[in-house]
């Protein structure tokens, strides 16, 4: 995990869309957008990319389509070392904040926002 | 209808866009599942614009994704991991690896060829003691009978089994008169006469000597003449004695020795005689072509050319 590449925010969304459930290549992308109020719409060139990406560094696996999924489609799910990576990062992530807390840059308005 | 058309020309645009920006192992793997969510993601907008915006973003998105499934592609190919793959790959770095140490190469090599010889070997012999049947008639009915001497401990390589000692001349018959186990049986012993060659000189030539059912028991046929006949055979004191007066030549050896002449049958051995007098025997047959003595009975004599 020393040598693992930066998160970047669409493999960050990615590997959080998959944090409770297993999905397919759209539902990650519906579960993104809802979830960022439609400020994150991933491409499915982005979206494929990053999964032979996350694939590889075996942060995801396939699985087969569960039993009320739609079975046309490729379902992948989050492995323990893509669960490791999104706790760390996102304790990063808390990290920062809680810096630019102490530094008062948050208001209170941004900080319930964000 | 014109967000039917427009949503029909994205599609297209985002199927060739991808032939040309993706990697084709790429599409093979993602193709189908990019080309289900953009078909997805266009059929959620209405309007001609919104339709055209998504179908947009989409070809702008593939293209920011390419050049980088190209150099993952590269990579993947120095590494050796993309199309050189499996097979290929391992050949490519046993190569280079045996060209890089070549004492470990030539060991490699006289190991394996050591390995390939002592297989062979140990084929040879299992082939031809256990596999090949021996060139007779009932070759699967044929047993050694012999005498195994408690004294003795040594093993015949090529069996593994203790050797046979050959049988006294008082034991065969005891043998022959006790049986029931074998439908015939026939005892041989290697021997040499001395006779004159063509040119006078004289030579040992080896024989056989064996009892008259010899060659019945092996289904061999004469190929000129007649094999020996009961009467022409009694116990001597030792079988190796040659006392019966009649005598086979072997086909090699009719041709070498009287050039083939059909008329030698009925003529003794030795016209002119010599001192042995096994060789004032009378030729009464000749045995066929490709006969082969049997191996085992003569151990390191010489294969007869008389019998």
């Amino acid at each position: 995990m020393d040598d693992q590449p930066a998160v970047s925010g669409p493999l960050f969304h990615i590997l959080l869309s998959l944090a409770d459930e297993p999905r397919h290549g759209y539902g990650i992308i519906q579960e993104v957008e809802v979830r960022t109020g439609g400020r994150v719409v991933l491409g499915a060139g982005t979206l494929y990319s990053a999964i032979r990406r996350i694939r590889e560094w075996g942060w995801i696996e396939e699985i087969d389509a569960p039993e009320d999924g739609d079975r046309r489609r490729r379902y992948y799910r989050l492995t323990e070392d893509g669960r490791d990576v999104v706790r760390s990062e996102a304790g990063r992530l808390q990290s920062l904040v809680r810096q630019a807390r102490d530094k008062n840059v948050l208001d209170t308005a941004a900080e319930s926002a964000g | 209808m014109m967000t039917r058309v427009v949503r029909a020309l994205a599609l297209t645009a985002h199927r060739w866009l991808s032939i040309l920006v993706l990697p084709s192992a790429f599409r093979r793997e993602y193709g189908e599942e990019m080309e289900a969510i953009v078909r997805a993601r266009l059929a959620s907008r209405s309007g001609p614009l919104r339709v055209a915006k998504a179908g947009a973003t989409e070809l702008l998105d593939l293209v920011r994704a390419g050049p980088a499934e190209w150099r993952e592609t590269r990579r993947s190919f120095k590494r050796g991991s993309g199309s050189m793959t499996g097979i290929w790959k391992d050949l490519g770095i046993a190569c280079r690896s045996l060209i890089k140490r070549p004492i470990l190469s030539l060991g490699v090599v006289l190991t394996i060829g050591l390995g390939i010889g002592a297989t062979t070997t140990v084929f040879g012999v299992v082939d031809g003691v256990v596999l090949r049947p021996l060139p007779y008639a009932n070759a699967s009915r044929l047993a050694q009978i012999g005498t195994i001497l408690p004294t003795d401990r040594t093993v015949d390589p090529r069996t593994g089994l203790q050797p046979l000692a050959p049988m006294t001349t008082t034991d065969f018959q005891g043998f022959v008169e006790r049986n029931r186990s074998f439908e015939q049986v026939a005892a041989t012993s290697p021997g040499r006469i001395v006779v004159r060659d063509g040119t006078g000189l004289e030579t040992f030539v080896p024989i056989g000597n064996v009892t008259e059912g010899f060659f019945r028991l092996l289904g061999v046929s004469p190929a000129l003449g007649r094999t020996f006949l009961p009467d022409e055979f009694t116990f001597p004191g030792d079988v190796d004695g040659l006392q019966q007066s009649v005598a086979i030549l072997t086909y090699g050896y009719w041709q070498r020795r009287y050039g083939g002449d059909p008329d030698i049958l009925g003529q003794p051995l030795e016209p002119a005689g010599t001192d042995d007098q096994a060789a004032r025997s009378t030729i009464v047959g000749i045995l066929p072509r490709g006969f082969q003595a049997p191996e085992a009975l003569y151990g390191s004599a010489d294969a007869p050319q008389i019998y």
